[in-house]
């Protein structure tokens, strides 16, 4: 996608790993490093929070909460509705259900049922650690896509060349990210003259759509050796045999003030996530008993 | 295919001497086709349980760029299950580290199998043979749809556990779905290796050892 523009010149939007990002957003502007160490630290501090015995739904919830806010901030929510809410919706749908289905604890029983000759109990206790995983999931998804949205591919070379990374490896990551979205409209190409040949999509059964599959894997992988022999041809004739080193980045980003704190406050979710259990300390039990 | 070719195959790192700027760019955009594949069996297929899809369509491709590139096509596993079915799913860093390993340690087990042992068989190490040589059709259900699958699916499954994702009562039942799911798949591979081998060697791509 083009880089949009107001009416002063300026860039409103960046084109970034998945979908794009507002320029000025504070997240966005983060250094790649902090996101990596913030996306690490609380991607622990989170599975802490979901592995306990009595799983910690606040600090996953204040987690989630915040991602959110990002999210918002960074002008990449609308994406996240529309291109993976149906799919986070069914995900959490699915994780709600293993966890109440193989997850028979408890005696405070809500609802019971059997099938054929097994008996299944939902019960406050098992509701509870239900939704508190199906949170400690989605704070995590919503965090990994709000890192994914918020991060050029540019910014990862430039992080990888701050870190003397050399060049050719540096080279070969930025080449991965770029063929993603050419192999992407390949793969589309190729769908849509299967479909105008008459090739039926959707099909249920599996048999069918591995058949249907099959006749997009053969041209998808021709195409993807063309595009190399292609790729290859180019570089060799601008001289990437020889050269040593990537040209500079437009925009070299430095940490900052907010990277210190951001990192400062993931550090502190982690130590508390460690330390102690949010939803035991505000009085959790008591709202168990209270459903 | 002749024995003089298959005795080309083996599992010395460097056989084929440096690697072109064609085979850089292709070990690159082989690492991309994977990711996309890796996520489009995320989100465009059935999610069966906590993070398990259940065709995850990345699988026969990775085992044939695995028998065509060598330790390219494991990297290929590893990367596409991490960043494609993993991160851009939504998945956090640490599960999808682990979870990677589920794809990483069979695609090794296969180049191993295939450069090292079942080359000396004659049996053909870029799976072109499987609907021919019964040996190699014995080998490909055994080992790639058989072990080496359920190795990954009690992998992957385990460590969905571990994290608290999936109850620990569903482990068997996460893991049966897994392996049947990469299983059906799996049947794409030797149609791949058949139609596309000899183009991929035509153009001098393939990977003698294991990195060139």
């Amino acid at each position: 996608m083009a880089e949009r523009k107001n009416r002063e010149g300026q860039k409103k939007y960046l084109k970034t790993i998945l979908f794009s990002a507002k320029a000025d957003s504070l997240f966005v502007n983060l250094h790649p490093f902090t996101k990596f160490v913030l996306f690490f630290l609380l991607s622990i501090a989170v599975i802490l929070a979901m592995t306990k015995s009595h799983p910690d739904l606040v600090f996953s919830l204040i987690v989630f909460l915040v991602v959110l806010a990002f999210l918002l901030e960074s002008g990449t929510l609308k994406y996240v509705i529309k291109s993976y809410l149906s799919l986070l919706f069914v995900a959490f749908i699915v994780f709600l259900i293993w966890w109440l289905i193989f997850n028979q604890i408890g005696n405070s029983i809500l609802f019971s049922f059997h099938i054929g000759n097994y008996y299944f109990r939902i019960t406050k206790e098992s509701l509870y650690v239900g939704v508190a995983k199906v949170f400690g999931y989605a704070a995590m998804a919503f965090l990994t896509l709000l890192i994914l949205m918020t991060t050029r591919d540019v910014d990862i070379v430039d992080a990888l060349n701050q870190l003397k990374v050399p060049f050719k490896q540096t080279f070969f990551i930025s080449l991965i990210f770029r063929s993603l979205n050419i192999m992407e409209e390949d793969l589309e190409s190729i769908r849509h003259a299967q479909f105008a040949r008459g090739g039926k999509a959707s099909k249920k059964n599996p048999l069918s759509r591995i058949k249907e599959f099959l006749a997009l894997s053969i041209p998808l992988t021709a195409l993807m050796i063309k595009r190399a022999v292609e790729m290859g041809s180019a570089l060799e004739a601008r001289g990437f045999s020889k050269s040593k080193k990537l040209s500079e980045p437009v925009v070299k980003k430095r940490i900052r003030t907010a990277d210190y704190v951001a990192l400062i406050l993931s550090a502190f979710a982690l130590y508390t996530s460690i330390t102690m259990n949010v939803t035991n300390v505000l009085g959790g039990q008591i709202w168990t008993s209270l459903l | 295919m002749d024995n003089s070719s298959k005795s080309e195959y083996s599992l010395k790192l460097f056989a084929g001497g440096a690697l072109s700027t064609t085979q850089y760019a292709l070990f690159a955009i082989q690492i991309a086709v994977v990711i996309l594949l890796s996520w489009l069996g995320v989100i465009a297929t059935p999610v069966v349980g906590p993070g398990i899809g259940f065709l995850y369509w990345a699988y026969p491709f990775f085992i044939v760029f695995t028998w065509w590139w060598g330790l390219w096509g494991v990297l290929a596993a590893f990367l596409g299950c991490f960043i494609g079915a993993g991160l851009l799913t939504g998945l956090p860093l640490i599960p999808s580290l682990a979870f990677s390993l589920g794809d990483l340690v069979p695609a090794l087990l296969v180049l191993i199998l295939y450069r090292g042992v079942l080359n000396k068989l004659g049996v053909d190490p870029l799976g072109r043979d499987i609907f021919k040589n019964k040996l190699a059709a014995f080998w490909f259900v055994f080992w790639v749809m058989g072990i080496t699958n359920i190795i990954g699916g009690l992998w992957g499954v385990w460590v969905l556990v571990q994290l608290g994702f999936v109850p620990a009562n569903a482990y068997w039942y996460g893991a049966g779905l897994w392996i049947l799911g990469d299983a059906i798949v799996l049947i794409i591979a030797p149609f791949l290796a058949r139609a596309l081998t000899p183009i991929v060697e035509r153009f001098g791509l393939t990977t003698k050892g294991i990195i060139s």
